[in-house]
């Protein structure tokens, strides 16, 4: 190195010159010509001399006039100006001040008075040195620092490149692992791709084939459809004829039947005359009493192929009206009773507490199914006893009737056709009948809504049963005790009556009691005669040629007072509702079935006889009958009323009964006006739903009644209108007086 | 009156205004909730809208009657189970087994007393809300 030769540039900071002197006089002894001084006589000077060269080092004295050696120091530090060396040079020691002169940045102490010839240079040297050392340290440890950060950064982009390599490296293998799985999955997807299309081409050829097949099968249906609709056509004919051959015999049979009753009344009517006249041995007698039990048991067989017939017919119409179950059972075991105490059996009857009390349905039928039942018991029951058995129905309000015997009871086989047509049991060669009985009642059965049905009974013998739907009513009123009639005698009777035997055997009947008779052959000769003739009583045949019974008390009713007000009997060959309201409508006063038993021709008499009297007080039109069409069916029930009143919100009570009111007159008016049938029967409809609730009972059925009629133009409409044109009248006056009651209007 | 009277409502499809009304009153003073309608038609649109407690059909009715207003209703969802009840002036056996095929509960001929009509109905109700 050269730097011993080097040439020192100082600068001498330092206001007594002798002490400037005495520095440079040190320096040149000690190095000569080695440094190169300037001087500066204060601090201010001082720095505007650094600030304008770079001096190797600064001898800086501490006390300068215009400021201290630290206070330079500071400004110099400050201003940037002290990377070179200074070297403090005072006349004072003191070790603070040295601390603070090294910590603002000089790089020695020295004091003037312990200065020698070598110490200042080596003291400028080393300061030098020492500056020049620390600045190449820095500059090695700034490029030490730089290499290191280099090497980190190296590091780090080794590290980065690292990691990257390492992620790269998972990627790959990840890829890999991916990929095998894609592959698998590849794999797979090719299977199934593959089944899939086998079962596509499977499928597709399932479908072509069910093409095929259906194409093949469509021609077969529409071949099969072509023959059916042929098939069909031949069996409509061929149905349309049986049907038209059947209704031929049912018609035929209907025919016969009626002939063959008409003859056998007349034996019947003759049989009983013998006995009633008297004079008869006993044996005689029992010979007449065995052919009028023949004869009535003929007339009962006629009487159900009849059944029979007008069921096939759909004719058979049920007359619902109220009926009490007790007394209706009662009648039958009367009825049943002697043929019971005949075959050594005994007869039973059971009432259920729950089984209901009243009931609506058609009396006469519902004793012809209960007949048959115990008939059948007692016929087929050698030893032991039958049980009538009044029960509680399967559904509310609903009745089961049970028959049970202590018979042979009934094989399996058997079972099966025990209520078809023609069935009779095997072992029953010897008990007499149709084999239409069961048929019969199961079919009223069937009409009535209800169920037939048999099954043994646990102790052997047989139980049949009925069960009918919930056709339970209440009891409105009980029902008026009959009087019994006085029986009379000595009356003026007019018989009239078509057939001569009829009029022989009935005839002889009035006389036998003791009766005068005058005979009439038909409707013109009766009128005639009621106007000609007093009469206390005229029996009148219903069905006549010409002039009909129905049509001769017309007639006999517009007569004066009083032959016109003569008491009417019709003689009728059933007893149905409907036939017994049209007598009714027609003046008449009360009616005897055919044929006619002696028995109750005389209590018809009387009881007519009792009656007549009131009947003529009464103000009703001779149209308009003072009862009801079925006795039963109250006109007008106050307790029905009160109670759906009672549910009702009680404002609403008022405009509903005036809703009535205007239906009642719409009624009126469309009955007035011969509406056409549908309107009428959507009227009495609605009429007869609300007239029901409101307590108008005869109206409600009457108003069903006419309805189905209308509807289906049967030939009882024209009856029908008149009864409903009365009832509605009459529901129509009832109703206006319950508007006008306190309680119903303050409702 | 029943506790589960007024849950769901009863439609009531009668076109006889004079009968619909009193049954609506009926119904109304008994507790249910009654929502009535003119015709079968308005019944399975009413019953299309929200699940009635129970549903009381008429039969003859014009729009849709009765009978087909019950297969109708028994088909729309939620009405599986819900009592429908035929009330009419007819009662023709044909009609009850018709009735019954179609999905109907019960089937109550007009006239009827209020009472059992409400116990038939408190009944049915019962018998929804314990299935």
């Amino acid at each position: 190195m050269t730097q011993s030769n080097r040439v020192y540039r100082l600068l001498m900071v330092d206001d007594d010159e002798l002490d400037r002197r005495h520095l440079v006089r040190l320096l040149e002894l000690q190095a000569p010509g080695r440094c190169e001084i300037e001087h500066a006589v204060d601090g201010t000077s001082g720095l505007a001399a650094m600030s304008a060269r770079n001096y190797d080092c600064v001898l800086l004295d501490y006390d300068l006039p215009d400021m201290s050696g630290l206070k330079f120091l500071g400004q110099a530090v400050e201003s940037g100006e002290l990377p070179c060396v200074v070297v403090l040079v005072t006349g004072h020691g003191s070790e603070a001040i040295a601390i603070e002169a090294k910590n603002l940045g000089a790089q020695d102490y020295l004091v003037k008075d312990q200065l020698d010839q070598g110490s200042l240079w080596r003291a400028v040297k080393q300061a030098i040195t020492e500056r020049e050392l620390h600045v190449r340290l820095a500059g090695t440890l700034a490029d030490l620092t730089a290499a290191n950060a280099a090497l980190e950064a190296e590091a780090c982009t080794r590290m980065t490149v690292e990691n990257a390599l390492r992620a790269a490296k998972e990627v790959a293998e990840q890829a890999t692992r991916d990929f095998t799985v894609a592959n698998t999955a590849l794999e797979e997807e090719a299977h199934i791709r593959t089944a899939v299309e086998v079962a596509l081409r499977a499928a597709k050829e399932i479908a072509e084939q069910a093409t095929r097949d259906f194409t093949v099968a469509n021609a077969a249906l529409e071949e099969e459809a072509r023959i059916r609709m042929a098939i069909e056509v031949a069996l409509r004919a061929t149905k349309e004829a049986a049907e038209e051959a059947n209704r031929a015999k049912t018609r035929f049979v209907a025919m016969v039947t009626h002939e063959l009753r008409t003859p056998l009344n007349g034996i019947l009517g003759y049989a009983q005359l013998l006995r009633i006249e008297g004079g008869l041995t006993d044996q005689q007698d029992a010979r007449v009493d065995a052919m009028m039990t023949a004869g009535r048991h003929l007339l009962d067989m006629i009487e159900r192929v009849l059944d029979f017939a007008s069921i096939e017919t759909g004719k058979m119409e049920l007359h619902p009206v109220a009926v009490s179950v007790h007394d209706l059972a009662e009648g039958c075991i009367a009825f049943i009773g002697p043929m019971a105490t005949e075959h050594t059996l005994g007869l039973r009857l059971a009432s259920s507490h729950d089984a209901p009390r009243m009931i609506m349905a058609d009396p006469s039928r519902l004793r012809q199914v209960l007949l048959n039942l115990l008939g059948n018991a007692v016929k087929y029951t050698e030893s032991g006893s039958v049980e009538l058995r009044m029960l509680a129905g399967s559904t509310p309000g609903g009745l089961r009737i049970e028959v049970i015997d202590t018979g042979p009871g009934i094989s399996d086989e058997a079972k099966k056709r025990l209520f078809q047509d023609f069935e009779r049991m095997e072992a029953s060669a010897s008990v007499e009948g149709t084999g239409l009985g069961l048929a019969i009642s199961a079919r009223i059965v069937g009409l009535m809504g209800g169920k037939i049905g048999y099954q043994d009974a646990p102790a052997g013998g047989s139980i049949f049963w009925l069960d009918l739907p919930s056709a339970e009513i209440v009891v409105v009123a009980p029902p008026e005790a009959k009087m019994p009639a006085h029986p009379i005698s000595g009356i003026r009777v007019l018989l009239v009556d078509d057939i001569a035997m009829n009029r022989d055997v009935i005839g002889a009947f009035l006389r036998a009691a003791g009766h005068e008779v005058l005979l009439a052959e038909g409707g013109q000769e009766a009128v005639r005669l009621a106007f000609e003739q007093n009469f206390d009583l005229i029996l009148m045949d219903v069905r006549m040629p010409e002039m009909d019974g129905l049509e001769a008390t017309r007639h006999i009713r517009k007569l004066p007072p009083p032959r016109g007000q003569a008491p009417v009997l019709a003689l009728t060959a059933n007893s149905f509702p409907e036939q017994i309201a049209q007598c009714r409508e027609a003046g008449m006063d009360g009616h005897v079935a055919k044929p006619v038993d002696y028995a109750t021709l005389m209590e018809a008499i009387a009881d007519t006889i009792a009656r007549a009297p009131s009947c003529w007080t009464e103000d009703f039109p001779v149209t308009a009958p003072p009862e009801a069409v079925a006795p039963a069916v109250p006109r007008f029930d106050r307790a029905v009323l009160d109670q759906t009143l009672e549910f009702m919100w009680p404002a609403e009570i008022v405009p509903n009964l005036h809703l009535l009111h205007a239906r009642q007159e719409q009624m009126l008016l469309a009955l007035d006006e011969r509406a056409a049938p549908a309107v009428l029967a959507d009227n009495a409809h609605a009429l007869a739903s609300a007239a029901g609730m409101f307590g108008f009972a005869a109206l409600s059925a009457v108003g069903r009644r006419f309805e189905r009629a209308v509807a289906l133009d049967l030939p009882e409409t024209e009856f029908l209108t008149v009864q409903l044109r009365t009832e509605t009248s009459v529901a129509l006056a009832t109703l206006e007086g319950l508007l006008r009651e306190d309680r119903i209007r303050h409702a | 009156m029943s506790a589960e009277a007024g849950a769901g409502g009863v439609i009531l499809a009668e076109n006889d205004a004079l009968m619909r009304g009193l049954i609506r009153s009926i119904l109304s003073r008994a507790g249910h909730n009654v929502f009535p309608a003119a015709n079968g038609a308005e019944a399975v649109m009413l019953a299309g809208g929200f699940r009635a407690g129970l549903v009381l059909l008429d039969i003859a009715m014009p729009r849709l009657n009765g009978l087909l207003a019950c297969e109708a209703i028994r088909a729309l969802p939620g009405y599986a189970r819900v009592p429908i009840v035929i009330l009419t002036g007819y009662s023709d056996i044909r009609l009850r087994r018709t009735a019954r095929r179609l999905g109907a509960d019960d089937f109550i001929t007009k006239p009827f007393r209020p009472s059992d009509l409400l116990a038939r109905l408190a009944a049915h109700l019962d018998q929804a809300s314990n299935a």
